[in-house]
């Protein structure tokens, strides 16, 4: 288990550039390891409202050679004297062990907030003589004569989830408690090099420069977008495609830290890797700042299937007419519609969905009487089409359209929405705004008395914006519909009381 | 004679915790006779997740637990999917299982060799393995300690599996309601199971032994430490797109009977309160009702973890339990029982994730544009590797209005309930043997045969008032 600090230098010097550890502290390292009459350093690691995540992580510990595991480093390389997730020893044995390591020089090793609550007692550590003794108080007492204090993850730096609103034992940093700076190791969990490469700096003599935060500044120094190998790849909008993650909910823009170099678990992979969003977890703040996570207004995002009935005043195909419909399908294999046929020549023929009313484009009829459409990645994708020209109208069933289960359609899903629902009281005007696919157009409602309030076609960059002044009564929420796509949202500043009273005075009025 | 022993810090667990034994001396005897189990941590997460949009869920509830995050984040998405019932599409319930297998594989090796066997092994001469409680150690198990590096080696490797679809462990936002987030590719499925052979290997010719030599040197360890003798489990790993089918079926046992019974209905699972420091009105509400109105101090309360029980009793959940009620382990209900039964689980997972890693389509979305709604009840139900884990959501207008967590260490290491019967935990430490009450590893077996995870119990509070009796001494 135990290995020689030759062995350590060699791995420290091997994998300098990948731990990121400078030459200047390997060159110390080497100094402070020469003189073997030096002391092990001994570490005082503390548990407070913490989840144990940091330590679960410390022990996932990145290595190509040299020590294998963290215990590797931490038993050959530092005295890890109390440690209550991994030590033999309990109850007073292991208050002895604490008591032993205090008495000289030590570093102070804390993850989890501190709580404040009920003078600390949500978080109590050990029994000395009958009397509990608090994390706070643990802090406390050890932190003045520690060599150094490390917060260990963002619970220990910052506060963390514990801390977050309303915050009910009142968590506090390790440094607000200490009273002291603190080598802030942030992270939910930590990410075992961090860890690794600031224990080796205190073993160097070091104390690495930190930022206005107390983290090590050359960890994290960079928003992790600046340099993430999916940036200006395209935007996902929904979960599961692989490129930049921003509208989703990405915080890489706002989030330092060196994941997207350094990766996780021995470089297997990292959140973003995994299409899953960057949580912004090594930043003061977390959650808060970052909640909710992801840019998904939830439950206002009713999917209801367009219906794809044909139109009950649908004119039937007379044989009179020039107009006809000679081929209507779907192929899948380019997403691609075609649809063609025969008209009057240099006429101009529109081709819509015939039940969901969407133009999909325009052709003229050519100098044989022939005219053809087609279109890539039509939204929705109908199962009938309708063509107009001169007056008439012809309908069809599309060969080989996918069966009308909804998912055909899923682009509407991804491009309706309500942006924004606002009432201004300076303007006395009702504003929604919103995006769309260009040409549909959007219903506008009273969710609440479901009654239309106007209609609105998205324009050409895809968005749509209704307004309205001096409306009879203002909603307190919106219903907007486009093709049989309804969202709703809560209308910002709706004066609550007075829609109540306006809705009462509709009833008395339809009553009388 | 009677002492009253304090073991505060209870290490080698997760989490805080403190355990008081009585022990009463009868002529040459000693044996515990009343134990009490306290969690000394409480974060209130119930509280912190009220009025947040429902998917900030999945990853506020991962940090209940850092060894068993996976679980929390997968029991969120299925009380979100719940609300809608709402089943995900068939690559994303395949990769729930394997990186959940991941972690579960992980916390197992991690448990047994990093937690559980230095109380019948003496670890490296080295702190923090150095000093120890020098009381009934036994030889001949010098391969379990030179294995410790292999096996941190392993879970460290275990949870670089967990990551190839999961994006990173311990904590994976891979996990969200409708599916999951990462598509598996040729190399990815490739990497999981040149990991997953590895550790396949190690279980069979490693750990599996390791435990079952432990067994053979301590076969006392078979008849300490039954505990209350029910057992539970919700079941998980889903097998199929049915839902109805999963690697270790939900069931329960009543007084330590092969004959299961099916379909754990939470509706009679309720939870007690007079040894808890809540208000009595709430006591033995269900989880959906639960309402958490803290009372501080409360005449003989003596933790901050409700009592949880099903049918009015105390349940034993965990690793024995699902193997158990799916008649795959049935020797025996003691502390080497759990530690056997807890091996054997590990090995039949990592053997059923070698047939999912075939069944995942590459070509093929593992998400579905999820129907939420904006107000609902939902309930997940499904394991952690200590045991049965529930999660309960209320939404409303689109945000959390209640969300209620009970999780397995809350069934394992519970107080006393209404009708003054112990927890599961305290009842496997009543009438137990002990040779130093300065020293009672026999209390250390027996609690970490539960493997407890204390960050979980949630409702958990430490008493500001003196103990009864200070340990050791004479009366």
């Amino acid at each position: 288990m135990q290995l020689d600090r030759r062995q350590f230098l060699k791995y420290c010097i091997g994998s300098a550039a990948a731990l990121g550890l400078p030459l200047t502290v390997v060159g110390k390292l080497e100094k402070a390891f020469a003189d073997d009459s030096v002391q092990l350093p001994k570490v005082i690691w503390l548990n407070g409202a913490n989840c144990t995540g940091c330590t679960v992580s410390l022990a996932n510990r990145f290595s190509d050679q040299g020590p294998k595991d963290v215990a590797d480093l931490l038993t050959g390389y530092i005295n890890l004297a109390f440690h209550p997730n991994l030590m033999a020893a309990a109850g007073d044995l292991a208050v002895q062990c604490l008591k032993e390591a205090a008495s000289g020089g030590y570093i102070l090793a804390v993850d989890g907030g501190i709580p404040t609550a009920f003078n600390g007692h949500t978080c109590t550590l050990w029994t000395d003589g009958g009397k509990d003794i608090t994390a706070k108080e643990a802090v406390q007492l050890l932190a003045p004569n520690a060599a150094a204090i490390l917060s260990i993850g963002t619970c220990a730096s910052f506060g963390g989830i514990p801390g977050a609103d309303p915050n009910p034992t009142g968590i506090a940093s390790v440094s607000e408690i200490a009273g002291k700076t603190t080598i802030n190791i942030p992270g939910c969990p930590t990410h075992p090099d961090w860890v690794v490469w600031t224990v080796a700096n205190l073993l160097a003599g070091e104390i690495p420069e930190l930022d206005d935060r107390g983290r090590p500044r050359l960890l994290f120094n960079e928003e992790i977008h600046k340099k993430c190998p999916r940036k200006g790849t395209g935007e996902a909008h929904v979960f599961g495609e692989e490129t930049c993650l921003k509208e989703l909910g990405c915080k890489g823009p706002r989030t330092k830290a060196d994941c997207h170099i350094r990766k996780w678990n021995d470089a297997t992979n990292w959140c973003i890797g995994a299409n899953a969003v960057c949580l912004g977890c090594t930043e003061d703040g977390f959650p808060d700042k970052f909640s909710p996570f992801y840019n998904i207004e939830y439950g206002y995002q009713t999917y209801e299937k367009p219906v794809e009935e044909p139109p009950e005043d649908d004119p039937p195909n007379s044989d009179n007419t020039t107009l006809r419909i000679t081929k209507a399908e779907w192929r899948a294999e380019n997403s691609e519609l075609k649809v063609e046929g025969e008209g009057q020549v240099a006429s101009i023929v529109t081709v819509s969905g015939a039940g969901s009313g969407v133009m999909l484009g325009a052709v003229s009829v050519g100098s044989d009487g022939r005219w053809r459409f087609s279109q890539k990645d039509p939204v929705p994708i109908p199962s009938r089409v309708k063509v107009e020209s001169s007056g008439e109208s012809v309908v069809e069933n599309v060969a080989n359209a996918p069966a009308d289960d909804g998912t055909a359609t899923d682009g509407i899903s991804k491009t309706f929405s309500i942006k924004k629902a606002e009432w201004s009281v300076e303007k006395l005007e009702l504003k929604v705004e919103g995006e769309g696919r260009f040409g549909a157009m959007v219903d506008v409602l009273d969710a609440s008395t479901e009654t239309l309030l106007g209609k609105i076609a998205v324009d050409a960059y895809g968005k749509w914006k209704f307004r309205q002044k001096n409306p009879l009564s203002v909603p307190v929420r919106i219903r907007a519909g486009s093709n049989g796509i309804w969202r709703e949202k809560n209308v910002l500043n709706a004066p609550q009381a007075i829609s109540s009273l306006n809705r009462l005075f509709e009833k008395i009025v339809s009553a009388a | 004679m009677q002492t009253i022993t304090i073991i505060d810090p209870v290490t080698r667990i997760e989490g805080h915790m403190k355990v008081e034994i009585t022990v009463y001396t009868d002529g040459g005897q000693k044996k515990i006779v009343d134990a009490r189990c306290t969690g000394t941590l409480f974060r209130g997460f119930e509280t912190l997740l009220n009025g947040r949009s429902p998917l900030d869920a999945p990853v506020i509830t991962q940090r209940i637990c850092g060894v068993c995050p996976i679980s929390h984040g997968q029991t969120a998405v299925l009380a979100l999917e719940n609300v809608s019932e709402w089943l995900p599409p068939a690559n994303a319930r395949l990769l729930r299982n394997l990186t959940l297998g991941a972690n579960f594989v992980q916390s197992h090796i991690l448990h047994f060799y990093l937690l559980a066997a230095l109380d019948y092994v003496a670890g490296p001469a080295v702190s923090p393995w150095k000093p120890a409680w020098q009381v009934d150690m036994r030889d001949g198990l010098g391969n379990v300690a030179a294995n410790l590096p292999a096996a941190l080696e392993a879970r460290r490797h275990a949870h670089e599996m967990g990551a190839v679809f999961g994006g990173k462990m311990p904590a994976s936002h891979a996990f969200i309601p409708g599916g999951f987030t990462s598509n598996p590719t040729r190399e990815s499925i490739d990497k999981f199971r040149s990991y997953l052979s590895e550790l396949t290997e190690f279980i069979n010719d490693v750990y599996l032994p390791d435990v079952q030599a432990v067994g053979k040197v301590y076969p006392d360890y078979l008849e300490i430490g039954t505990g209350c003798r029910n057992l539970m489990a919700y079941g998980v790993f889903e097998m199929d797109d049915t839902y109805n089918e999963r690697l270790l079926n939900g069931g329960y046992i009543e007084n330590g009977s092969v004959e299961v019974k099916h379909a754990v209905d939470s509706q009679n699972i309720r939870e007690a309160v007079k040894y808890s420091w809540y208000s009595d009105s709430n006591s033995n509400l269900s989880p959906m009702d639960g309402a958490t109105q803290p009372i501080f101090p409360k005449q003989d309360a003596y933790s901050w973890l409700k009592a949880p029980r099903f049918l009015d009793k105390p349940f034993e959940v965990g690793p024995l339990a699902r193997m158990w009620v799916n008649g795959e382990y049935n020797r025996g209900i003691s502390v080497m029982d759990r530690h056997l039964a807890r091996a054997n689980e590990t090995l039949k997972i990592a053997e059923a994730m070698d047939a999912w890693l075939d069944q995942l389509q590459v070509d093929q979305t593992a998400y579905d544009d999820y129907f939420d709604q904006h107000s609902g009840l939902g309930a997940g139900m499904s394991e952690a590797p200590r045991g049965a884990l529930g999660h309960w959501i209320q939404i409303t207008d689109g945000k959390i209005e209640h969300y209620q967590v009970i999780t397995p260490t809350c069934w394992n290491a519970s107080p006393k309930d209404d009708q003054d019967v112990p927890g599961p935990m305290e009842q496997a430490l009543i009438g137990t043997p002990v040779e130093d009450p300065d020293q009672p590893i026999e209390a250390l077996r027996i609690i970490h045969s539960y493997d407890p995870c204390l960050s979980c119990a949630v409702h958990i509070i430490q008493p500001d008032q003196k103990p009864v009796v200070v340990h050791a001494g004479s009366q």
